[in-house]
């Protein structure tokens, strides 16, 4: 199948081919999802808010400007709602309160990790993801998962770029230092 | 920075490991349904009863000001067309009189047809838009 891009769709779907939003939902259900799982950590919730995310965006797509990546856009819609959703429920988050520092090496975190099997190291980074707070879990997966640029990620989340920066040096920190604790307590466990 | 980029290259592998949260099979369906039984008409009017209050109360001030005071500057904008003089005195002539010259004014005053058709003009103006803009929402559904 022809693989076209998103304004592309767009289009059909403003001239009044329903149906082909259905492959735009496709295309970025799982990001979108992503994004709202990283804020409410909750599946319902996080449920619940991508369909009204792609609902809205259906909407108000006729006055989308196709200048800008419709990606970025949903996004932006979706971290809006899981944020507006979250404060609506008053769920609170933790927030990055202690520096724990480690006591494997930089160096040995890698060959350790390398030691533990794919269910385990997967486990180790949810954990990690876990206690983060919801804009830092979001700004991980935007910069670590899908590599998207600053500019994007500020579009995305509508923080100032040295906010972006400073936050993700913040939070490169706060995993490695949490990383460093948890094998840490696995090398205890295992001696 | 090159311990950052190790750092970055570490985590990474363990968030592309983690991968995207798996939405459930039924969610394109789900979304797709969701559109479908929920027509998306904005029946909102562009202009709201308050401003379309405000609209009358404006032009109703209009017209008492064209017709109760003296402008010597419409009869000379409408000198040329040989409209005559378009000004009323209400509050000396008294109200059944400034009634009569109101509506005698209507049907011979250029200055109030031109307030009719201004008034019916934005009337119409703001129906043809109303209906633009439900069918452009109507097509996308």
């Amino acid at each position: 199948m022809e693989h076209r891009d998103d304004n592309h769709y767009i289009n059909e779907v403003i001239a009044g081919k329903t149906a082909s939003y259905a492959t735009l939902v496709d295309r970025h259900k799982e990001m979108v999802f992503t994004i709202t799982m990283n804020i409410t950590r909750n599946r319902e919730d996080a449920e619940e808010v991508a369909q009204d995310v792609f609902l809205n965006a259906f909407r108000k797509l006729a006055g989308f400007r196709q200048e800008s990546s419709f990606q970025t856009w949903i996004y932006r819609i979706a971290y809006n709602e899981a944020i507006t959703r979250i404060r609506k429920k008053k769920i609170t988050t933790l927030d990055l309160v202690e520096d724990l520092t480690g006591n494997i090496p930089d160096e040995e975190v890698e060959e350790e990790i390398a030691g533990l099997d794919k269910a385990e190291q997967k486990q180790v980074i949810a954990e990690i993801l876990d206690i983060l707070p919801e804009t830092d879990r979001v700004l991980v997966t935007l910069f670590y998962l899908e590599s998207h640029p600053i500019s994007e990620i500020c579009e995305v989340t509508g923080l100032g770029e040295s906010n972006v920066k400073v936050r993700l040096h913040r939070v490169r920190k706060k995993i490695f230092s949490e990383l460093q604790e948890i094998l840490k307590l696995k090398t205890l466990e295992t001696s | 920075m090159e311990n950052n980029n190790k750092k970055d290259k570490i985590i990474r592998e363990l968030i592309h490991l983690k991968g995207y949260e798996k939405t459930p099979d039924n969610f394109t369906d789900k979304v797709m349904g969701n559109i479908k039984s929920n027509p998306v008409i904005d029946d909102t009017p562009l202009l709201s009863t308050g401003t379309w209050i405000a609209i009358f109360i404006g032009v109703a001030a209009m017209i008492v000001m064209i017709f109760t005071l003296e402008i010597p500057y419409f009869d000379q904008v409408f000198s040329s067309s040989g409209i005559q003089q378009v000004s009323m005195n209400i509050f000396s002539n008294g109200f059944l009189n400034t009634m009569s010259a109101f509506f005698k004014g209507m049907n011979i005053s250029s200055v109030s047809v031109v307030i009719v058709a201004a008034t019916l003009g934005l009337i119409t103006l703001e129906r043809l838009l109303h209906r633009k803009f439900s069918e452009t929402r109507i097509l996308i559904i």
